[in-house]
C-alpha cells in the first residue's frame, strides 16, 4: 500500500506558545513543546485539572487554541478539521458506545467518516482487518461493539484511530480502563508501532511508572502550565514529585524504568 | 504474557505509518472474517429490497381496504389499466384511496427518518419528533394559522399552515440540540425538556381550542389526532418534494452519523464537521415533520418505533439504517392505515390513535431494557 497524498518525511513536531481552554478561560498557557522526533512517545502527567486533557484537544483540533503547532513543514493550529484529522488521530478516553455495530464496521466507518473516498468496500474491509489483527483483535472483528468486554472495546477503539494511519498518535489515558496484563498488552503494542512506523505518539497517563518505563519523554504540567519536561528519569524526580503532586516520595531507577515509593502527602 | 501475532510492517518509504500485515495462506480466519463481512452487507441490501418490497405490497392492501373492499387485482388494473373497471371504482382508486395511501407511506417515511436522525444527533434511544415535543410545537404553528390566521409575512393562503409548522418544529429542535449539547443535561434532561415542550405545546393549542370558531375548531381536533382523511393531491406532491429534497442529504451523512454513534469527539477526530452536521440534521428533522404534521396532524410513535425496527434489522450502519428507517416507517404507517380503516368496519378512526397502540408498548420495552440509558 502506498501513503497517499504525503512526500514529506513525517517530520518533527514543535508547540509554541500554546494556550488553550473553555469559554475564554485559557486552562494550557504557554506551553512549549519538542521538537518531538517521529517514532517517539510522549507522556502528559500532572495532577486533576493540570490541563492534561485540555491539552490533547487542543493538539487533536478538537479545542479552540491559538499559538503554533508545527508538524514538520505544516501548522496545525487553524488548519481545517478534515485536514487536521488526517493528521492527527485521537482516541478519546471514553470507550466505544456498547452500540449494533461490529468491530469490523466501526473501524470502516473511522475511514469512512470524512472521506477521502479513494476505496472500495473489499479494500476498506482489508485494511480495517489487518489493523485489528495488528491490535491483536482480528478474531473479534465480526463480533459487535456492545459484546465486548472493557479491554476488548479499548483495543477497538486504539484500531479506530490507527486505522486511519495518522502521524501524531493522541491517547487520552488509553490504560486507565485496563487491568494489568492489558495495559502492557497496549503500551507494547503502540511502542512496537511507533518504532516500526515514525509515528509520534502523545499519551495521557495517571501511572507515573507505566509513564516512566514507556515514554521516551514525559511532560509534567501543573497548573496549566509545563512544570518539566525531559526524559523520565531526569524529569520525575522527588522534588519534583513534591511540587508538582504536594507529595513525599522516593524515585530510584530500575532496568526497566523508574521505581516510584510515594510516602505521604504534604 | 501471549505474544501478537508477529506481522512485518514495513518503514515507510513516506511518513505515513503502514499498517498492513503480510499475506496470510488462503482459508485463514482472515479470508473467514472477509467472506462474512461481505454477507453481512449483503444480507442488509436483500432486507432493504424486502422492506421496499412490503412496502409496495403495504400501500396496495391500503388502497385495496376501505368501505367497499377492492380486490388487489382490481386496484393494480385501477392505476395502471383504468380503462379495465368501470369509472366509479376507478375515481375511488386514484382520487380518493390513492392520495390517502401515498400519503400514509410518505409520512410515515418522513417521521422515521426524522426520528432516526435525531436518535443519532441527540444519541437519545427515546428521541423522535413526536416524544421530544417536536410534533406539537408544529400543530401549535398549525394552530396558529388555522384559528388566527397567523403566518409568516408575505406568505398567504395554503402556505401558512405548513409553513408555521415547520417554523416551530425548527424552533423546538434548535432548543433542543442546544440543550444536548449544553451537556448539562444528559440523556434524562432532554427526554424530560422534550415533555416540557409536549404540556407547554399542548396547553397552547388547547387555549386556540378555546377562543377558535366553531369551524376552525373541528379542524383541531382532527388535527391533534391526527388523520389521513384531509390528504390531497396538493398535499401528497409537497410532503413528497420535500421528501425528495431530504432524502438524499441524508444519505450523503450516513457515514457521518455512523461515526457519531461511535461518540462526537471520536467522529470530530475522524474530520466529521459535528456542527454542519447536527444543523443541516436538525433543519431535515424540522422539514420532514413540520409538514407531516402540517398535513395530517400529530401521529406519534411511528418516528420512534420506525427507526428501533430498522435498527434491530440491520444495525447501526447508517448507510442501511437511514433507508431502512425510511422504508419501516412507511410500512407501519401504512399497516396502520389499513388497521384505522379495520377495527371498526365502516368507520375511519384517525391513524395516529392506531400508530399510538402500537407505540407506547415500544417506547415502555425501551425504557425497561435500558435502565441505564434513559
Amino acid at each position: 500500500m502506498t501513503a497517499r497524498g504525503d512526500s514529506h518525511a513525517a517530520g518533527t513536531l514543535g508547540v509554541r506558545g500554546l494556550e488553550a481552554g473553555y469559554d475564554g478561560k485559557a486552562v494550557v498557557r504557554q506551553v512549549d513543546l519538542g521538537p518531538i522526533e517521529p517514532g517517539s512517545m510522549i507522556s502528559l502527567l500532572g495532577p486533576n485539572a493540570a490541563g492534561k486533557t485540555t491539552l490533547l484537544r487542543a493538539l487533536a483540533g478538537l479545542q479552540p487554541a491559538s499559538g503554533s503547532i508545527r508538524l514538520g513543514e505544516r501548522e496545525l493550529v487553524g488548519m481545517p478539521l478534515a485536514e487536521h484529522a488526517r493528521l492527527v488521530g485521537y482516541m478519546p478516553q471514553n470507550l466505544p458506545q456498547r452500540i449494533g455495530l461490529s468491530v469490523i464496521e466501526a473501524t470502516i466507518s473511522a475511514m469512512r467518516a470524512a472521506p477521502p473516498g479513494d476505496a472500495g468496500q473489499a479494500h476498506l474491509a482489508e485494511t480495517a482487518l489487518d489493523t485489528l489483527e495488528r491490535v491483536g483483535i482480528g478474531h473479534l472483528a465480526m463480533e459487535e461493539l456492545g459484546h465486548l468486554s472493557g479491554g476488548q472495546r479499548q483495543l477497538a477503539s486504539l484500531a479506530q484511530a490507527l486505522v486511519r494511519r495518522p502521524r501524531v498518535l493522541l491517547l487520552d489515558e488509553p490504560i486507565s480502563a485496563l487491568d494489568l496484563h492489558y495495559q502492557l498488552r497496549v503500551m507494547k503494542l503502540v511502542r512496537e508501532i511507533v518504532r516500526e512506523s515514525g509515528m509520534i505518539v502523545i499519551m495521557v497517563l495517571h501511572d507515573l511508572a507505566m509513564a516512566a518505563r514507556w515514554s521516551d519523554r514525559v511532560v509534567l504540567l501543573s497548573g496549566g502550565e509545563v512544570a518539566a519536561e525531559g526524559p523520565p528519569e531526569e524529569a520525575i524526580t522527588a522534588e519534583r514529585l513534591a511540587q508538582v503532586y504536594q507529595v513525599s516520595g522516593t524515585v530510584t531507577r530500575t532496568g526497566s524504568g523508574l521505581a516510584i515509593a510515594i510516602d505521604d502527602i504534604l | 504474557m501471549p505474544e501478537f501475532a508477529r506481522v512485518s510492517i514495513p518503514r515507510p518509504q513516506s511518513g505515513r505509518p503502514q499498517l498492513n500485515s503480510g499475506p496470510l495462506p488462503p482459508g485463514s480466519q482472515r479470508d473467514r472474517t472477509i467472506a462474512a463481512y461481505g454477507r453481512l452487507v449483503r444480507r442488509r441490501l436483500v432486507l432493504l429490497l424486502v422492506l421496499l418490497g412490503a412496502s409496495v405490497l403495504a400501500l396496495g392492501f391500503d388502497i385495496s381496504t376501505g368501505p367497499s373492499a377492492l380486490p388487489l387485482r382490481e386496484v393494480w388494473d385501477g392505476l395502471f389499466f383504468p380503462g379495465r373497471l368501470d369509472l366509479p371504482a376507478v375515481t375511488i382508486i386514484r382520487d380518493v384511496r390513492l392520495p390517502m395511501a401515498l400519503m400514509a407511506l410518505l409520512v410515515g417515511a418522513a417521521l422515521s427518518l426524522a426520528g432516526a436522525e435525531m436518535q443519532t444527533i441527540l444519541d437519545n434511544p427515546l428521541a423522535s419528533p413526536f416524544t421530544l415535543g417536536v410534533s406539537s410545537a408544529a400543530s401549535f404553528g398549525a394552530a396558529l394559522g388555522i384559528v388566527l390566521g397567523l403566518g409568516l409575512p408575505g406568505l398567504g393562503g395554503d402556505w401558512i399552515v405548513p409553513v408555521n409548522a415547520f417554523a416551530c418544529a425548527f424552533g423546538s429542535v434548535l432548543l433542543l440540540e442546544a440543550l444536548a449539547r449544553g451537556r448539562a443535561a444528559g440523556t434524562q434532561g432532554i427526554i424530560l425538556f422534550g415533555i416540557a415542550l409536549v404540556f407547554t405545546f399542548n396547553a397552547a393549542v388547547a387555549l386556540l381550542q378555546f377562543v377558535a370558531s366553531q369551524e376552525a375548531l373541528s379542524q383541531l381536533v382532527f388535527w391533534t389526532m391526527g388523520a389521513l382523511g384531509r390528504a390531497t393531491w396538493e398535499s401528497v406532491a409537497v410532503l413528497a418534494a420535500v421528501c425528495a429534497l431530504a432524502f438524499p442529504f441524508s444519505l450523503r451523512a450516513a457515514n457521518a452519523m455512523t461515526a457519531m454513534r461511535l461518540g462526537e469527539d471520536r467522529a470530530r477526530s475522524f474530520g466529521v464537521d459535528v456542527r454542519r452536521l447536527r444543523f443541516f440534521s436538525l433543519l431535515r428533522i424540522s422539514a420532514l415533520a413540520g409538514t407531516s404534521v402540517a398535513f395530517v396532524g400529530t401521529i406519534g410513535f411511528v418516528g420512534l418505533v420506525g427507526p428501533h425496527i430498522a435498527r434491530l434489522l440491520l444495525g447501526e450502519d447508517h448507510r442501511f439504517l437511514l433507508p431502512a428507517s425510511i422504508l419501516t416507517g412507511a410500512l407501519i404507517m401504512s399497516l396502520a392505515s389499513v388497521a384505522s380503516k379495520l377495527i371498526v368496519p365502516g368507520v375511519l378512526l384517525p391513524v395516529g390513535i392506531v400508530t399510538s397502540m402500537i407505540g407506547v408498548p415500544v417506547f415502555l420495552a425501551l425504557i425497561l431494557r435500558r435502565p441505564d440509558r434513559v
